[in-house]
């Protein structure tokens, strides 16, 4: 069977489920918090900050969105709950033990799983970042709307995530408890910060720090982390930490 | 006499019968047709006739042309372009409908260059099964067959050096007290779990490195049956359907087996147990599987027992 047919049925078991209710009214909520957010401030006071930081207004509500709001602190725990989603089936109704005694290579179950994953991922930050453009224009913004910027926006948290996605992945698969995964979400966040705040250099070694740090990518960086190094980061450490899982997954006994 | 060894058949050392032999014996007639009237390979023919009386050549010659013949009729059931199989022997022909695909006759060519049949036109191919293949090899005598399997579970050893031969045609009911370890031999037979020792075969393919070529042959239902509860009986078998890239149509079929036709549309998480059990059947039935592994598969309120022609599990009440 072929990856795309195996991520279409990943799809249809998410049919009726929870998950969408997620991945489209959690962005939204960020959005009308933001719109609130924008409605209610001193406007005037935000078009000074503005110019006082030499930004535009679209990159401004970006990095409202990314850091006042508490978007880059939400997605690894976003995540979480969207992989113990996407694994929840498997195990309420026991059905991995079904999955694998279907000819399947346990490898494309496994990266299904993951392509999924990232798609509800992709689709979350997608949103958001459309969602945003939307409160602009609500709010009255003038200048016209800098796709480029929301583009990469978008591309830059996705690379900064892969690596939380495939942690996740791999706790999602291993862990029935769906509470397990989301604690330690919570926890590599919360160490993440308390390591970061002592050593900013090493956030570069902390997967569930790259979203954070790489909302900075418009503004040349985040006390003093390059974006660029959340972006390659992000990808070499969620092939690395795919790999493994790959390698575990593999050698699991499925009782 | 006849002819010692002709083109590395032995049975074309048989020139005459024994009969017409010992009439020649009787006269103290020598008959020699070999080269140069060689008293050697006289020798030799009169040893090979020796041997196919005490090895039953003829015989095995018969049984395993049928037995080719036999399979070639079957698959001449699924494949209309053949259209008549013949055989005598161990000389079997496959004769087609006419073919003018240039494709058939180069696969065809290669056949014979490898020596896997011996001649073919427009119409048919000629087969010469060997001689020298043994019963067991030819017919693929057991389904399932363990070697030694064992499992264990930290100190705990569930599974003991089991060794298991099943073969094909059958029902195989598998027996033991709880804890004596039928679900681990199962869940290894399905590549589950993974042996501690020994090594499990289906269809004399090792689980191990052949695991999804046997799976597509193999229904199983392991302990209870696994569902998503959220899905409709319908959409959960075309998920396995979609595994299994079998036809859609399969689904009506294997719901009727299992007198779940009218809830088709239901939700799973609304089924009785029994409901959900004949469910998991069905899915195991998908796609005509060659064997069928059900763990626990009478539970609840269904009685199953083999009854139609195919052998097909029917439900009783």
């Amino acid at each position: 069977m072929r990856l795309w047919q195996l991520f279409k049925l990943e799809l249809a078991k998410q049919k009726r489920r929870l998950i969408w209710a997620v991945v489209i009214l959690l962005p939204l909520g960020m959005n009308g918090m933001m719109f609130f957010y924008m409605i209610f401030r001193d406007y005037n006071k935000f078009l000074n900050m503005v110019a006082s930081e030499g930004i535009g207004l679209w990159q401004a509500i970006m990095l409202e969105n990314h850091y006042a709001l508490g978007w880059s602190r939400f997605m690894p725990i976003v995540i979480a709950v969207l992989s113990t989603l996407v694994y929840y089936p498997e195990y309420k109704d026991d059905s991995w033990k079904n999955l694998l005694s279907q000819p399947l290579a346990k490898n494309k179950i496994l990266l299904a799983k993951f392509m999924i994953i990232t798609f509800y991922t992709g689709l979350t930050v997608a949103l958001n970042a459309g969602g945003l453009i939307l409160v602009g224009k609500l709010v009255g913004f003038t200048e016209s709307v800098n796709f480029l910027l929301y583009g990469k926006y978008v591309l830059y948290q996705m690379a900064a995530l892969i690596g939380v996605i495939s942690i996740h992945n791999w706790l999602g698969s291993y862990f029935k408890n769906i509470l397990i995964p989301i604690a330690f979400s919570l926890g590599g966040m919360i160490i993440s910060g308390i390591v970061f705040n002592f050593s900013t250099g090493a956030g570069r070694y902390l997967p569930y720090f790259y979203h954070y740090f790489i909302g900075g990518f418009s503004t040349g960086g985040y006390e003093g982390l390059s974006s660029y190094t959340g972006f390659v980061e992000g990808i070499i450490f969620g092939i690395i930490i795919y790999l493994l899982s790959y390698l575990e997954f593999k050698r699991r006994d499925i009782s | 006499m006849g002819k010692g060894l002709g083109n590395g058949y032995p049975v074309s050392a048989v020139a005459m019968s024994e009969d017409i032999v010992n009439k020649l014996k009787e006269k103290s007639f020598i008959y020699s047709q070999s080269h140069q009237n060689d008293p050697l390979g006289c020798a030799v023919a009169s040893k090979v006739v020796n041997v196919i009386r005490e090895e039953k050549l003829i015989e095995r010659c018969e049984e395993i042309g049928r037995y080719y013949a036999g399979k070639l009729e079957k698959l001449g059931e699924d494949y209309n372009s053949i259209k008549e199989i013949r055989s005598r022997g161990l000389m079997i022909a496959i004769e087609f409908d006419t073919y003018e695909n240039i494709s058939v006759s180069m696969i065809f060519r290669d056949l014979l260059d490898r020596g896997y049949i011996i001649a073919y036109g427009s119409n048919f191919l000629r087969l010469d099964p060997s001689l020298l293949i043994k019963k067991e090899d030819y017919m693929c005598n057991y389904l399932i067959r363990t070697e030694n399997l064992s499992k264990q579970f930290g100190r705990i050893k569930a599974v003991n050096g089991v060794n298991l031969k099943v073969p094909e045609g059958g029902v195989y009911g598998f027996l033991g007290p709880n804890g004596a370890g039928k679900s681990t031999t199962i869940r290894m037979l399905l590549g589950l779990i993974k042996p501690t020792e020994g090594e499990a075969f289906l269809f004399e393919r090792s689980i191990k490195t052949d695991r999804i070529k046997i799976l597509r042959q193999v229904g199983s239902m392991v302990e209870a049956p696994s569902y998503y509860g959220h899905l409709t009986a319908y959409e959960n078998l075309k998920i396995i359907c979609e595994i299994r890239e079998t036809d859609e149509k399969e689904i009506d079929r294997v719901l009727q087996i299992v007198d779940l036709k009218d809830s088709e549309s239901r939700k799973v998480k609304d089924f009785s147990m029994g409901m959900k059990q004949r469910l998991g059947i069905a899915g195991a039935l998908l796609g005509d599987p060659r064997l069928l592994i059900l763990d626990e598969p009478t539970l609840e309120d269904i009685f199953l027992t083999i009854t139609d022609d195919k052998g097909w599990l029917r439900k009783e009440e």
